[in-house]
Parts: C-alpha cells; structure tokens; sequence
C-alpha cells in the first residue's frame, strides 16, 4: 500500500513563500530520503527556475492533467530523490478552457488515480488565487501546508482561504489535515509576534514547530537556481527548512 | 507594570472561525498523534459524488435597496463570495430602488469576478435594475440578457 502523502502548499495571499516553501521542504525532505515529487499549480512557473531550469519545460501540469500525457515523460528529475512536474507553458489557459467547472475541478484527482509514481511526498505548489487550479489542489490533497507571514495581510488571506475551504468541504470524501508555519519570520518585531500568539491561539497542535526566519540568502535562492541547501547550506534558512521538514514527518508542533 | 496595547485591533481569523463554527472542526490532538482535521463527518448527500456541483455554486439575493447606505454592507458580503471562489448566482428579482452607488458596486463586483475567473449569472433581474443598467450602458458588463428581463416581466 502506498502511503504517500498529498501535500498543497496554500495561501490565497501572495508573497507568503510558498515556492520558496515547496521548492526547500521538498529538497529537505528528499535529503532526508524521502522520494519526492514537487508539482507547480501556479501559471507563474516559478517552480522550474527555483530548481536550476531556467528554459522551463514547455509541458507540464496542464498536459498531465488535460491531454493525459503519462507522467514519466513530463516528470524533471532535479536532484537526487527529487522530481519536478513543471506548470508548462498552457497552465495559463487553464482556467478560461471550456468544460463544466465541476468536472475541471477534479482533473487533478483523477490524474492522481491514473498515473502517479512510487513518491513519498507530494508538494502542490499552488497560486494566489481562488480559481480552478486551487479548486482542483483542495479537491485532491490529502493535507494542506499553510505559510503564514507575520503580518496582519497575511492573516487576512488565511481567513479567506479557510472560507475557500469550508466551501470545499462538502465535495471531499475524506477529511483534509491542516497545518501551518510562520514564514518570513521576523522574530524581533512585535506584529510577528502578535500574529504568531494569534495563530497559535486559534490552531494550536497545528502550527509547525519551526518558523522559517526571513533571510537574504533564501530570496536570493532562485536566481541562483540553487536550493538554500546547495546556496548556503550552513544557513539559518538550510537550517529552517531541515528542521521543518522533520517537523512535517514527525508532526512537531509549536508550543 | 503597563501592558503593551495589541497592535492588530482586528482578527480576522476569529470573524471567520465564528462564521463557519469551525473552531469546533479544527481541535487538534497531540504532537505524534492523530492529526487534527477538517470535520467532515455530517456530508451533504451528494459528499461522495465524483464530481462536485460546482456549477451550483453560491446563491444571494440582492437587497430591495442598494443604495449609498447599502453599498458598504453589500460589498462586504460580494467580496466574500468572490474570495470564496465557485459559482455565484445572484437573484436581483426584488431590487426596487438602486443608485449610482448600487450599480457602481455591481459593475466592481463583475469585474473583479472576471479578475478571478469566477462565474457569475443571475437567478433573476427586476425592471429598475435592468432599467439602471439600460440607461447607463452596462447590461453587457453586467451580463444582463434580455432573456432574464423578458422572463420576469412576462
């Protein structure tokens, strides 16, 4: 039995870190062994570049999902233990495509069902928007990872994600795992804080243990096409993410 | 010793945690236990269907009134929905009276639905709204068919 775990990395609010997130965690946890897929929902395709494929891959996710286009043959082996299924150059169109929006929305989960190869961990890199790719990430995960910035915005998009969500939850036929982590962390300021107590206050047992501190060297990252294992692997941000990654293996929370 | 004032007067998390009663969906167990979840436990009928209803998408029905005084509530409730994302059908068969300010409000709302790739139709239109949208041309912006007015004035 395959246990591997369906993972979308989520927040309606832009500049959150989810890329940064998908693109480290998944490096952190294919280091860790684990046998990792990162797959990008967000017509930015910011995904592929994040890696070191700076000429993105002309196929994608919308090949995968529209054409049923086999997987093997669109999957980027990057790293050891860490493939890539880049968004492609159509994902853009996806959701101005015609066809009924409820049978777009679970083009995701039947792909899943159709063709999917032996992972461990499955990151959907999803876009700021509440459109079809989201509909079809909330539709087909079976947890969703929360960046959360420590800002009032970015609690501000949260609340509106967890409407997204509850609207959604009729339609799943499984109960989805929420989790969060504080992204961008600055542990000096007051509003960081604030947000954190908040977040704390209303999830507890499910705001991971480590806060990923804001950090020069993770922005910095993408234009290297470099992970911050290989940028700067005895940096705060190589250490944020090792720990994170056990935390989402070993459901470590914050106190 | 003087407590530091809270530099957020707002929590957005707590309006919206209030709203869905999902404080009691969300309890979370122990680290290295189960892991907390959406509850999910009293599905619709339709929960386990292959493909969800999307197309139902949310239903409103526009106030008698939208006016300057209505707008600010009004907005609220359509930014909402549209940050809910799905379908929206908006039922306008009972607005009465509406104002610059109503149809301005109307014609944001269907641009930013267009933003986010958001259907919306109309259950129903009345007369004075199909009427304000005729005399200041934006029955295309508010896809206003001519059907839905014929419809209701039959």
């Amino acid at each position: 039995m395959n246990d591997r775990k369906l993972i979308g990395v989520l927040n309606q609010k832009g500049g959150v870190g989810k890329t940064t997130s998908t693109t480290n965690l998944g490096h952190a946890l294919a280091r860790s062994g684990q046998r990792v897929l990162v797959i990008d929902l967000d017509p930015q395709s910011h995904l592929a570049p994040s890696l070191g494929l700076f000429k993105a891959p002309r196929r994608g996710t919308c090949e995968w999902l529209l054409d049923e286009a086999p997987l093997d043959e669109l999957i980027v082996h990057t790293r050891e233990n860490l493939g890539l299924l880049a968004a492609g150059r159509r994902l853009r169109e996806f959701e101005e495509m015609p066809g009924s929006p409820s049978e777009r929305a679970r083009l995701l989960q039947a792909a899943l069902q159709r063709d999917m190869e032996d992972f461990d961990y499955i990151l959907f890199d999803c876009p700021p928007s509440s459109g079809l790719l989201v509909a079809n990430a909330i539709l087909a995960v079976d947890e969703i990872l929360v960046p959360v910035t420590g800002d009032y915005l970015s609690l501000n998009g949260l609340a509106h994600l967890l409407m997204t969500l509850k609207r959604f939850e009729p339609y799943r036929d499984r109960p989805m795992e929420q989790w969060f982590f504080l992204s961008r962390f600055v542990a000096r300021r007051r509003l960081s804080k604030e947000v954190a107590e908040r977040l704390l206050n209303h999830f507890p047992e499910r705001v991971l243990s480590t806060p990923i501190r804001e950090a020069a060297a993770l922005a910095e990252c993408p234009a290297a096409g470099r992970t911050i294992f290989e940028y700067r692997r005895n940096s705060n941000g190589a250490d944020d993410f090792s720990n994170l990654a056990r935390d989402l293996v070993e459901r470590r929370m914050m106190a | 010793m003087s407590e530091v004032e809270p530099i957020m007067n707002h929590d957005p998390l707590a309006d919206v945690l209030a709203q869905s009663n999902a404080s009691a969906a969300v309890e979370g167990g122990p680290p290295g236990g189960d892991a907390p979840s959406v509850d999910t436990s009293d599905p619709p009928s339709d929960a386990s269907a292959e493909t969800p209803d999307l197309d139902a998408g949310a239903a409103f029905a526009l106030p008698e009134q939208i006016g300057i005084q209505e707008v600010g509530e009004l907005h609220m409730v359509l930014r909402d929905m549209l940050d809910a994302g799905g379908g929206i059908h908006l039922d306008a068969s009972g607005v009465e009276n509406i104002d610059g300010a109503g149809i301005q409000l109307l014609a944001a709302f269907f641009k930013e639905a267009v933003t986010h790739q958001i259907a919306v139709d109309w259950v129903g239109v009345s007369p004075t709204l199909a009427e304000a949208a005729d005399v200041l041309g934006l029955r295309e912006l508010l896809c206003i068919e001519q059907a839905a007015w014929e419809t209701h004035n039959r």
